[in-house]
């Protein structure tokens, strides 16, 4: 029996081969974008016009802070990024493989989302799956 | 339609105030409302009142019931940190349309030391999906400010070292001591690049107004000492895209517009401002966003010492958030008695000489739901 994931962030979703991706919301009357899903547009007020839209999988650092205080429990200090995604959209997450420094910290440095089982887990006891963010190694 | 007038405004001094409760505050900061006026609970039409953080609190309820319970109506306003300033624009616009005259306006909040902890809902998401605290959400937007134009960690520290100056001259700011720019900046890190003398003091407090029609005003013989409301602008967020970083910029920059055109001024007839600086980041983006200098221009401008005291356009002379303290849902009030301090020549060290005119600055943040902003602009009568 393969552990059942569930996810733990808006937007996650799995395809048909159980592959964690991000779902976010696309509006067939203005084009907008929402980073997960929406009862109705926020842009232009239509109703039945959100259609499911995947993310992207990279993006660039568009902002950060570096985090020394956090909840209690919370490990520190951690990197908060924001990533800028094709088309505009930005994206919250934590960014690991770069020293938690403002020299290390580069604008515009490419990211990958990669999706990762969480040590939270819900009421049944499934894990929670959530993402990161990884700097594009190149090769 | 009447103007609208503040007749009298005032504020507990904050601080920690371990016997207070949110209520006893907040009747604290009526009295001296009401005596700042002149006037009796008995003469009020309506009481407009905010908390957000006393679990079951009905605090305009509460406070008639310690000063008066005259039967009038109470209304309770919560617009996160805007909670105030919102109960100022809610009575403003009820006074406006004729159905009161005299109205008591008032926030107070009893918290917590140390970073407020949001209630989440499904997987804890702090530390996984980045940092939802507010000093890093702050820090993250000020960093976008850096990466666009070059704002360093030094000018974003400068704020704290103004704010806390200017606090030195505010007998009701919780910190007054100077915090020289080295000091700042070796600070413990919170959220980079906000050290803990870049965040706002979590605060007791509460602040109160009296809001009249300008026919009370005129009956009650209080022209004399009345400040007119130029303008009062609330806005929301607008729609973006990249709404994972919050829509603070956007909605202080509606809220402005619409208050310097409800006005018929600009940000270069304004002789003070007060602005929501929760972090030293939060500063530098609202200079923009309430037109004091052109976009990319706020890092010269605090270089330059133009928003100190004395400088071409002072910003936050009570200390502001960072110093005098964030008691949430009285900020917004708190904000305004600075404001009017000045404007009737009452602000003894700091006063801006010959003040006629200056703007008020709110932003209420509520994590991914959202962004609101007021904007009032404050005349001398």
């Amino acid at each position: 029996m393969s552990e059942i994931f569930v996810p733990g962030v808006p937007g996650l979703a799995f395809d048909d081969h159980h592959m964690p991706y991000l779902q976010g919301a696309r509006c067939t009357a203005c084009d907008a974008r929402f980073p997960s899903t929406r009862q109705s547009c926020a842009a232009c007020g239509q109703r039945r016009s959100m259609e499911a839209w995947r993310l992207p999988t990279e993006g660039t650092l568009r902002s950060y802070s570096i985090v020394h205080r956090s909840y209690p429990g919370i490990a520190v200090p951690f990197v908060s990024a924001i990533i800028s995604l094709a088309g505009g959209l930005a994206l919250k997450g934590r960014l690991e493989g770069v020293a938690p420094t403002p020299e290390a910290l580069v604008f515009g440095l490419p990211v990958n989302i990669i999706f990762s089982p969480t040590d939270h887990r819900d009421t049944q006891g499934n894990r929670y799956m959530a993402y990161h963010f990884q700097p594009v190694q190149s090769v | 339609m009447s103007d609208v007038y503040i007749v009298g405004i005032d504020m507990s001094r904050f601080g920690r105030v371990p016997d207070a409760t949110a209520t006893s505050l907040a009747v604290e900061a009526s009295w001296l409302a009401l005596d700042d006026a002149g006037v009796s609970p008995l003469d009020l039409d309506a009481v407009y009142a905010g908390n957000l953080l006393t679990p079951g609190c009905y605090l305009g309820l509460e406070v008639l019931r310690q000063i008066g319970q005259t039967g009038i109506p109470t209304h309770h306003v919560k617009n996160a940190c805007a909670t105030g300033s919102t109960a100022i624009r809610d009575a403003w616009m009820a006074i406006k349309a004729g159905v009161y005259d005299l109205v008591l306006c008032v926030g107070a909040e009893k918290m917590e030391k140390g970073v407020i902890q949001l209630p989440s809902v499904g997987m804890p998401t702090e530390g996984v999906i980045g940092s939802g605290t507010m000093p890093s959400v702050f820090a993250e937007l000020g960093m976008d400010h850096a990466r666009q134009y070059g704002t360093t960690f030094e000018q974003f520290a400068k704020v704290a070292v103004k704010n806390h100056h200017h606090a030195t001259f505010n007998p009701k700011a919780m910190y007054r001591m100077e915090t020289p720019l080295d000091e700042v900046m070796a600070a413990d890190m919170i959220a980079y690049p906000n050290t803990k003398l870049m965040c706002s003091a979590n605060v007791d407090g509460a602040a109160a107004a009296i809001l009249a029609s300008e026919a009370r005003v005129q009956q009650l013989g209080l022209m004399d000492r009345a400040i007119r409301i130029r303008a009062s602008a609330l806005a929301s967020a607008p729609y973006a895209i990249d709404s994972a970083l919050p829509g603070v910029n956007s909605a202080t920059q509606r809220a402005a517009a619409q208050a310097y055109k409800m006005a018929g001024v600009g940000p270069q007839d304004l002789d003070l401002v007060e602005l929501h600086d929760c972090f030293a980041t939060a500063e530098l983006l609202h200079y923009e966003n309430l037109g004091l200098c052109a976009a990319g221009e706020a890092g010269r401008l605090i270089d330059a010492g133009d928003t100190a005291m004395g400088g071409r356009i002072p910003v936050n002379l009570s200390g502001g958030l960072l110093s005098k303290g964030h008691p949430t849902s009285a900020t917004g009030i708190a904000n305004m008695a600075e404001i009017a301090l000045h404007l009737r020549g009452m602000a003894g060290a700091r006063q801006v000489e010959g003040a006629r005119l200056g703007l008020a600055h709110v932003v209420g943040l509520v994590g991914e739901a959202g962004a609101v902003s007021t904007v009032h602009i404050l005349e001398r009568a």
